[in-house]
C-alpha cells in the first residue's frame, strides 16, 4: 500500500496528534511511514499540516498533486491544501475529509467544479459541533477521523482507527477518545440526521 | 522487514538523532532549546529513563555555555552531544571556533538544525558554511535514519581526529515522524579522566599557530575518509556508464529524498546520475571529480546555501546557486525542485514527463484565503500586556524580544525583534539616540522570562551601567513557552526532572543594578496598567532610572488552563437589537455616540458654600491664586474663615478620598483667601436698587447674606447683639483657629459694600420690632446662644459652666477661673473648641461625649495637646466632691443599664472629679424679641420656621442660620442659608426669579446658589449640573493617576502650642497647595485635554480643533473605549450591552476565541476559549460578561 495524506488544521486543533493517529495505524498495518510536522511559532493559533507518506517512499513530503486524501480540520485550511490533492487516476478519486460546520462553508462555489472535475470525493461533516456537544471540544480531531474512517476510500479501517487510538490514549482520555470516533461513525451512518452531515 | 516484531518505533528526526546519541554511548548532553532542534534533549530524557542509563543532561542557559559545557565532558574523555539552532550556533560561535583548534578527548557531536524556509526562525543561515568558516567537519543527513546512524559515525569520526563534528539536520529531517530501528544500548560507560595539558587546553596564540597546522591535517585526512562515508555515493543509470550524461545531480541532505521521488514520477530516473553527499565539509572532492568526469555538467541542490556548491573546483559548468539556476532564499521543497529539476533537463537536452498544470493551484489562489497569522493562546498572559501596552502607550517604543511573546507585534506593541535579549539593548540604544536629540519618547522593552536569563541580564547591566532610562517588562510564564515548555533555572527543576538551584528573577534583576522592581498580574487591566504608567514615571524622574516590571503568570498550555484564575461562568457575547442611526451617518443612533460632557464633581456638589472647587483647583495648580479669591469672593466672603474652620463636606465627597486620601481642598480654599485678598476687586457692588434689607445678626449667616444683598444693589443694615459682628466665628471659635487678624480682615468688605452696622443693639431689648417695619425686607439670623440644658442632677452647682459662655468670655477677656481640672461634656466642635481653650489656661482636661460631631482633624490636634477623650461616657449628674471640686457621676453607654432604678437615684458606672465643668451640647436660639401673636407666627418650638429659600411665614420676613428650623451648626450652612435668603429676598423685592434657582436644588446646595451660575459665568462643569449625574469613584480610572499622599498640614508643635492662643494650623504652603491641586485633583467629570480620549480611539476619529475635541461620528465605529478609558468620566457614551460589531476586541485583543462572523457579530469560539475573562475588561459595550445562568448544561 502506497498513500500520501495532508492532514491540515490551525495550530491547537490537535493535527499533531491526529498525525501520531496515522503513523500508529501505518506501524500497527507493518507499513513504512513517515509524517512531517510543523512546529514552533506557527503552532500558535496559525496554519499547521502534517505531511503523511505511508510506503515506500524517500521524500517526507508530499508534492502538490500528489495526495490521496485530505483531512482537514478546518475549512480556510482545507481550501489552502486542495492543490496537494491529485486528480483521478484508474476511477479512483482523491478523498476530501472536511470538518465544516455547514453546507455553504466547504467547498467554496469557486473551486467545488474543478473538485469534481478532479474526480475528488468530498466529505464533510460538523464535527467540531459534535465535538462542543460532547462538552470535549479538543476531540473535534477524532470525531472527523470516525467519521471519515467510516467511508469508503479512507486508508484505514474504523477498527484500526480504533486500535490506534487505544494504543495511544492515556487511560483519563480513552474513554472520551472512543466516544469521539463512534460519534464520527454515527454521523456517517446517519446522513441527513440533525448533525447536519453533508455528503457529496 | 517486520516492523512489529523487531524493534521499530515510530520517532521524530529529533528523537531519532537522541536515539542515535544514547547507542553510541553519549553520557553527556546539553542544550539551549530552538525550533528546530528542541526535542532531542527531551527524548535522550525519556531513552535515559526508559533504559535506566546514566547520562547527564541539562537546559543550559544560552548555547554559548551549553558548547562550554559539553566541551570540558569531552576534554574528560566522555562522548558529549550539544543540541541547538541554528542562530545558537552564532551565539556559541566563540567556543565553537576555538574547539575546532583545540580539539577534544572524548568525542563531541554538535547538533545544530537548520530551518531552510524559516518556519521558525530568525535567518536562513546555512550551518554547513559555519563549518567551512570554524573548520569543523559538518555532516548533512537526508532523513531521519540518516540522522541516526549518522550519530555513531560522527562519534567515532570525532574521537579518532580529537576534532569536534557538527551534525546539521534541516527541518524536515527533525520534524519528520519515521519507522526507526532501535539497536540495543549497550555502549560501555566511561569515566572522567581529564589529562592536564595546558599546552593544548589553554593554549596560547603562539600554541595555536601549531594547533591550527594540526586542525588543517585533520581537515585533511578527515577528507580522504570521506571518499568511502557510508552516507556518501554515486549512482548511475544502468545503460549510461559509459556516456557522459549530459547532466549530473549533486544532492545533499533532504534534497536527496526529495529526488528520488522525483525522478521516478518525472521519467528521469534513467536518464540522469545522482551523486549523495552527505559530508558536506570537507567535501570528498575525489569523489565529486570522478563523479564529474562522466557529466557534461552538474546541478547542485542542498540546503540552505551554496556549502558544498562553493567547494566544487572544476571545468565542466556547475549549475546551482553561484550560477542563479537555484534560488539562493526559500526552501527547497518538492514543487521548487520539480520544477528547477525540468528547467535544467530541458536545457541540458533531455526529455522530461511534465505533469499537466497544477490547475488548482490558481483557483485557490483565487480565493485569497488570508494569511493565518500566529496569536497568543486563548487566555494566554502575553496577550493582556501587549494590549495594556498598546492602550496606554500608544507613541510608545516597543523593542520585542524572541519567544511566544514576538506575537505582541500582532497587537502593535513590538516594534523590533532582533536576536534573543536584543529588545533591552535596543531599549537602551533608543534611549540614548533620542537623548542626544534632548527627547525622551516612552520606550518599553518586553522580553519573556527564558529570554531574560539566555541573554537578557548582560544587556540590563549594560543599560544600567550607562545610564539608560526606560521600562523593562519581564514576561515570567514560569517556563519556555515557544519552544516547548522547558523549564527555566526559576523553576527549580532541570532537564530530566531532578532538582537543581533556583535562581530567582528578582533577585537577577536587583543584581543587575535595578532598584526599582514591581511584579504585577496582567489579567487585572486597570491594575496593570496604573503599575506601567508608575514604572514609566520612575524611568523619567530625576532622581530615577530603568523601571523593571517582572509579569507573573503561568503558561496557560503548560498548565492546561487557568486553573482557580478561570472565571466561575462561561463568557458570553450578547446580541441583540443594537440603537442604528436612522441615517447610517453614525454606527449607532446619534444619542448612543460619545461626546465629551463636562459633569458636575462631587466636591462642588457636596460645596454648601457654591465654590466651583474643581475649577478652584485648576487656578490653585496654575498658583493663579488672584483668580482663585475672585472666584470664591464671588460665592461668600469667607475664603479665609472657611478655609480654617469648614468641616469640608466637599473631601468627605473626594472620589480620591477612597484612593490614597481625599485633596486637600480646605487649606487650598485658605491659601486662595490668604494668598489672594488684596488683589481680587471682589467688593463690586450693582447699581443701587432704592431698597433696604435689615439683617438681624452678624454671624455668618447674617453677614453672608448681607454680602449679597449689598453686592445686588440693596441698601443693607445690620443689626448685632454684641459689640462686634462675626457672630460664632469672632465670639465662639478660637484664636488658635482663626485669628481675628484674618477674620478681621475679611470682615472690612462690609464697610467697603457700604453695609451699615449697628453693634451692640439687641432687638427686643435696645431696638423694638417696630424699628424693622422701615425695611423693605428684614433677615433674622439670630443664632443660637442660649445653652442647652443636660437636665442633670445638680447641674445648677457652681463650677458647672455654659462652654459657649466660656469661649465668649474668654475672647471678651473676662475668662473665668476654671481650676487645674476640667470636664468637658459633648463631642462638638464647641466642646473641642472649649477643651482646647482651658488647656491653654493650664488645665488638664477630660472630654466626655457620647458620638464625636467635631472636625476629626481638630480632635486629632486637641489629643496632640494632651486633652484626653472618653468615648460613650456621658454624665449621670453632679455632686460636691473632695475639697471644692464637683465630683461627677458618669456612665458608661456600653455597661448595661438595670431595669429599675429607684426614685431620685442617680446611676453611675464610674466617678471622675473635676474643678469646673464646661457643657458643650449645643445652643438653642433665644428668639425673646418675637413678643406679639403675628411675630410669634414666625417660630416653632423655639426655632424660627422657613422653606428652603429662607422664607418665613410672612412675606417681608426672611430668616436662617442656626436660628432657624434649618440651622446646621457650621459656618458653611450658615453661609449657605445667608445666600439663599439673600437670592429669596432679590426675587421677593423684583430682581430674579427663583423658579431657575429652585430647579437646581437637586444639584446640590451650595449649586443652587452659584452667583456665578446666575451670571453664566460658571464653568461647563456647574452648568452641566443639570442634565448629568455625578461623576462617583467607578467613573474615575485610577490606573491613570499617580499615587501620591494627601499633602500634610503644617501644624505648630503640641508642646509649643498649648501655652497661647497662636494659631496652631498653618495650611499648606503655596507651593504646596499648587502641587496638591495640580498634581492629585481627579478633575472629576471635568475634561482636562489630556488627549487619552484621541490616543485610544482605534479609529482616529476624535480631534483636537480650536481647543476643543470633536468627534468624527463618519469615522466613529461606536466601540466606546474613549469612554471606557476617560480618566475622569468626562466623554458621555451609553453602554448598548450587545455587541454593535465595532471590531474592536477582534482587532485590538486579537483572541483567537473571538470569531467575527460574516455580519461583523462576535462570538466566543467554546472550542478555544478558557474563560480567561479579560475580554470582558476589554468590551466597553458591555456585550461580553459572564454567561448568566449555569448553562453549561445546555452543551452536554
Amino acid at each position: 500500500m502506497k498513500s500520501q495524506a495532508i492532514i491540515a488544521g490551525i495550530g491547537g486543533q490537535g493535527v499533531l496528534f491526529t498525525a501520531r493517529v496515522f503513523t500508529e495505524m501505518a506501524r500497527l498495518k507493518n507499513l513504512r511511514v513517515s509524517g512531517s510536522q510543523t512546529f514552533g511559532m506557527s503552532q500558535r493559533g496559525g496554519s499547521v499540516m502534517t505531511h503523511m507518506k505511508i510506503g515506500e517512499f524517500d521524500s517526507p513530503l508530499v508534492g502538490e498533486g500528489d495526495a490521496d486524501l485530505l483531512f482537514a480540520l478546518d475549512c480556510m485550511e482545507a481550501h489552502r491544501n486542495l492543490p496537494y490533492l491529485r486528480s483521478q487516476q484508474n476511477g479512483s478519486g482523491a478523498l476530501c475529509v472536511v470538518n465544516a460546520p455547514d453546507q455553504t462553508a466547504f467547498p467554496d462555489p469557486r473551486v467545488a467544479g474543478l473538485l469534481d472535475e478532479m474526480g475528488v470525493i468530498v466529505h464533510a461533516c460538523d464535527a467540531a459541533a459534535v465535538a462542543l456537544r460532547m462538552n470535549h471540544p479538543m476531540v473535534t480531531n477524532l470525531v472527523l477521523l470516525g467519521f471519515g474512517a467510516s467511508r469508503e476510500h479512507f486508508p484505514f479501517t474504523y477498527d484500526e482507527v480504533r486500535e490506534a487510538i487505544e494504543a495511544l490514549s492515556g487511560p483519563a482520555q480513552l474513554a472520551v477518545n472512543l466516544a469521539a470516533l463512534e460519534q464520527g461513525r454515527a454521523l456517517c451512518s446517519n446522513s441527513g440526521s440533525p448533525l447536519s452531515v453533508i455528503a457529496s | 522487514m517486520d516492523m512489529k516484531t523487531t524493534n521499530h518505533r515510530i520517532l521524530l528526526g529529533n528523537e531519532a538523532i537522541s536515539r542515535g546519541l544514547v547507542e553510541a554511548g553519549c553520557q553527556f548532553m546539553t542544550a539551549y532549546p530552538g525550533t528546530p532542534s528542541s526535542e532531542i534533549l527531551p527524548a535522550v530524557v525519556e531513552f535515559k529513563k526508559e533504559l535506566g542509563l546514566n547520562i547527564y543532561v541539562e537546559w543550559s542557559t544560552n548555547e554559548k555555555v551549553a558548547l562550554e559545557t559539553a566541551l570540558a565532558a569531552a576534554y574528560s574523555g566522555k562522548r558529549a552531544a550539544v543540541a541547538m539552532k541554528q542562530v545558537g550556533l552564532n551565539v556559541a560561535a566563540d567556543p565553537a571556533l576555538s574547539a575546532a583548534y583545540i580539539g577534544v578527548a572524548g568525542g563531541l557531536v554538535l547538533i545544530v538544525a537548520d530551518d531552510p524556509g524559516l518556519h521558525s526562525s530568525q535567518t536562513e543561515q546555512d550551518s554547513r558554511l559555519f563549518g567551512l568558516f570554524s573548520k569543523i567537519p559538518a555532516l548533512d543527513p537526508s532523513s531521519p535514519r540518516e540522522a541516526k546512524d549518522m550519530v555513531a559515525l560522527a562519534f567515532a569520526l570525532s574521537e579518532r581526529h580529537q576534532i569536534p563534528v557538527m551534525l546539521r539536520p534541516t527541518v524536515r529531517v527533525c520534524h519528520t515522524e519515521q519507522s526507526i530501528e532501535c539497536k540495543p544500548v549497550d555502549a560501555p560507560f566511561r569515566s572522567a579522566g581529564f589529562e592536564k595539558n595546558p599546552r593544548r587546553w589553554a593554549a596560547t596564540p603562539r600554541a595555536r599557530r601549531l594547533l591550527h597546522l594540526q586542525l588543517n591535517q585533520k581537515l585533511a585526512a578527515i577528507e580522504k575518509e570521506f571518499e568511502t562515508w557510508p552516507g556518501n555515493h554515486a549512482s548511475f543509470p544502468p545503460g549510461a556508464t559509459k556516456a557522459l550524461a549530459p547532466l549530473g545531480i549533486v544532492a545533499a541532505g533532504v534534497s536527496y529524498a526529495y529526488l528520488k521521488d522525483l525522478l521516478p514520477a518525472l521519467g528521469l530516473a534513467d536518464q540522469l546520475p545522482v551523486l549523495k553527499i552527505a559530508t558536506a565539509y570537507p567535501l570528498p572532492r575525489a569523489l565529486v571529480d570522478d563523479f564529474a568526469r562522466r557529466c557534461e555538467r552538474l546541478i547542485v541542490f542542498e540546503e540552505t546555501d551554496a556549502a558544498v556548491e562553493l567547494q566544487i573546483r572544476l571545468s565542466i559548468p556547475v549549475w546551482g546557486r553561484l550560477t542563479g539556476h537555484i534560488p539562493s532564499e526559500g526552501e527547497l521543497t518538492p514543487g521548487v525542485i520539480e520544477k528547477l529539476l525540468v528547467a535544467a533537463a530541458r536545457e541540458a537536452g533531455l526529455a522530461v514527463n511534465q505533469r499537466p498544470a497544477n490547475r488548482m493551484l490558481d483557483a485557490v489562489a483565487g480565493l485569497q484565503l488570508p494569511i493565518r497569522i500566529p496569536t497568543c493562546c486563548p487566555g494566554c498572559g502575553h496577550r493582556s500586556i501587549f494590549y495594556a501596552l498598546r492602550r496606554t502607550f500608544p507613541d510608545a517604543i516597543f523593542p520585542g524580544d524572541i519567544g511566544c511573546y514576538t506575537l505582541g507585534m500582532n497587537q502593535g506593541s513590538v516594534d523590533t525583534v532582533h536576536d534573543m535579549g536584543a529588545s533591552i539593548s535596543m531599549a537602551s540604544g533608543f534611549y540614548h539616540a533620542y537623548a542626544q536629540d534632548g527627547k525622551s519618547p516612552p520606550i518599553f522593552a518586553t522580553i519573556g522570562d527564558g529570554t531574560f536569563f539566555h541573554s537578557g541580564a548582560a544587556g540590563l547591566e549594560n543599560a544600567v551601567y550607562n545610564g539608560a532610562r526606560f521600562v523593562l517588562l519581564v514576561l515570567d510564564n514560569g517556563t519556555t513557552g515557544m519552544t516547548g515548555m522547558q523549564p527555566t533555572p526559576e523553576c527549580g527543576k532541570t532537564a530530566d526532572g531532578h532538582a537543581g538551584g533556583i535562581v530567582q528573577l528578582e533577585t537577577l534583576i536587583r543584581g543587575c543594578g535595578i532598584s526599582y522592581l514591581e511584579q504585577a498580574d496582567p489579567h487585572d487591566l486597570a491594575t496593570f496598567q496604573r503599575i506601567l504608567l508608575d514604572a514609566l514615571d520612575h524611568s523619567r524622574a530625576v532622581d530615577g532610572g530603568i523601571a523593571v516590571v517582572l509579569a507573573r503568570y503561568d503558561c496557560v498550555t503548560q498548565m492546561k488552563g487557568l486553573g482557580s484564575k478561570r472565571i466561575a461562568l462561561p463568557v458570553e457575547v450578547h446580541h441583540g437589537e443594537r440603537p442604528r442611526s436612522p441615517d447610517a451617518i453614525a454606527v449607532l443612533d446619534p444619542q448612543w455616540m460619545p461626546r465629551h460632557q463636562d459633569r458636575l464633581s462631587p466636591c462642588a456638589e457636596a460645596c454648601p458654600a457654591g465654590n466651583d472647587i474643581e475649577r478652584l483647583m485648576t487656578l490653585a495648580a496654575a498658583d493663579n491664586w488672584t483668580d482663585a479669591a475672585r472666584m470664591l469672593y464671588e460665592e461668600h466672603p469667607f475664603p479665609s474663615t472657611l478655609g480654617r474652620v469648614c468641616p469640608h463636606p466637599c473631601e468627605s465627597k473626594c472620589n480620591r478620598g477612597a484612593y490614597d486620601g481625599a485633596l486637600s481642598i480646605n487649606a487650598i480654599e485658605r491659601m486662595a483667601g490668604d494668598r489672594g485678598h488684596s488683589a481680587a476687586g471682589f467688593a463690586t457692588r450693582a447699581p443701587a436698587l432704592g431698597k433696604t434689607v435689615a439683617v438681624v445678626g452678624g454671624g455668618p449667616s447674617g453677614l453672608a447674606a448681607a454680602y449679597h444683598l449689598a453686592r445686588l444693589g440693596y441698601a443693607v443694615e445690620i443689626y448685632e447683639a454684641l459689640p462686634e459682628i462675626g457672630g460664632m466665628l469672632r465670639w465662639a471659635i478660637t484664636e488658635y483657629r482663626l485669628p481675628a487678624n484674618v477674620l478681621q480682615r475679611e470682615l472690612e468688605v462690609f464697610a467697603a459694600l457700604g453695609v451699615t452696622l449697628h453693634t451692640g443693639v439687641r432687638l427686643g431689648k435696645d431696638m423694638p420690632w417696630s424699628a424693622l417695619d422701615r425695611f423693605d425686607a428684614v433677615y433674622l439670623a439670630t443664632g443660637a446662644w442660649r445653652q442647652r440644658q443636660l437636665k442633670l442632677a445638680g447641674e445648677n452647682r457652681a463650677g458647672v459652666l455654659s462652654g459657649l459662655d466660656y469661649l465668649y468670655q474668654v475672647r471678651a477677656g473676662r475668662a473665668p477661673e476654671l481650676g487645674a481640672r476640667v470636664a468637658i461634656v459633648g463631642g462638638g466642635n464647641t466642646a473641642i473648641d472649649a477643651a482646647r481653650t482651658a488647656r491653654r489656661k493650664g488645665a488638664t482636661v477630660d472630654v466626655y461625649y457620647d458620638v464625636l460631631l467635631a472636625i476629626p482633624e481638630e480632635v486629632g490636634t486637641a489629643r496632640d495637646e494632651g486633652i484626653v477623650f472618653h468615648h460613650a461616657v456621658v454624665p449621670a449628674g453632679f455632686e460636691a466632691g473632695t475639697t471644692s471640686r464637683l465630683k461627677l457621676l458618669l456612665r458608661d453607654l456600653a455597661a448595661p443599664k438595670p431595669k429599675t432604678t429607684k426614685e431620685g437615684e442617680v446611676f453611675a458606672t464610674e466617678t471622675s472629679e473635676a474643678d469646673s465643668v464646661l457643657i458643650c451640647i449645643g445652643g438653642d436660639a433665644d428668639l425673646g424679641y418675637l413678643t406679639s401673636m403675628s411675630q410669634q407666627d414666625l417660630a416653632e418650638n423655639g426655632r424660627l420656621v422657613i422653606d428652603a429659600w429662607g422664607r418665613t411665614r410672612q412675606p417681608r420676613i426672611f430668616a436662617g442660620g442656626d436660628a432657624s428650623s434649618m440651622g446646621s451648626g457650621t459656618v458653611v450652612g450658615a453661609v449657605n442659608a445667608g445666600k439663599r435668603a439673600a437670592l429669596a429676598i432679590h426675587e421677593r423685592l423684583g430682581g430674579a426669579t427663583l423658579d431657575r434657582v429652585a430647579l437646581q436644588l437637586a444639584a446640590g446646595p451650595g449649586i443652587a446658589t452659584s452667583i456665578a451660575y446666575r451670571k453664566g459665568t460658571a464653568s461647563p462643569s456647574l452648568r452641566a449640573s443639570q442634565q448629568s449625574s455625578v461623576p462617583g469613584p467607578q467613573a474615575i480610572k485610577r490606573q491613570f493617576f499617580r499615587t501620591k499622599p494627601r499633602a500634610e498640614l503644617r501644624h505648630r508643635a503640641p508642646n509649643d502650642s498649648i501655652w497661647n492662643f497662636d494659631e496652631v494650623n498653618f495650611g499648606l504652603g503655596s507651593t504646596e497647595a499648587a502641587a496638591e491641586a495640580g498634581e492629585r485633583c481627579f478633575h472629576c467629570g471635568v475634561c482636562t485635554h489630556c488627549d487619552i480620549c484621541v490616543n485610544v480611539c482605534p479609529s482616529a476619529a476624535i480631534t483636537q480643533v480650536d481647543g476643543a475635541y470633536r468627534i468624527d461620528i463618519g469615522k466613529c465605529t461606536g466601540c466606546r473605549i474613549c469612554a471606557a478609558e476617560c480618566p475622569r468620566g468626562a466623554i458621555s457614551m451609553p453602554q448598548t450591552g450587545v455587541c454593535i460589531t465595532c471590531g474592536y476586541c477582534t482587532t485590538w485583543f486579537e483572541c483567537p476565541s473571538l470569531k467575527k462572523g460574516s455580519d461583523g457579530l462576535v462570538s466566543i469560539d467554546r472550542h478555544t476559549c478558557i474563560d480567561c475573562g479579560m475580554c470582558i475588561q476589554i468590551c466597553a459595550q458591555g456585550a461580553i460578561r459572564p454567561r448568566a445562568t449555569q448553562a453549561m448544561e445546555a452543551l452536554t
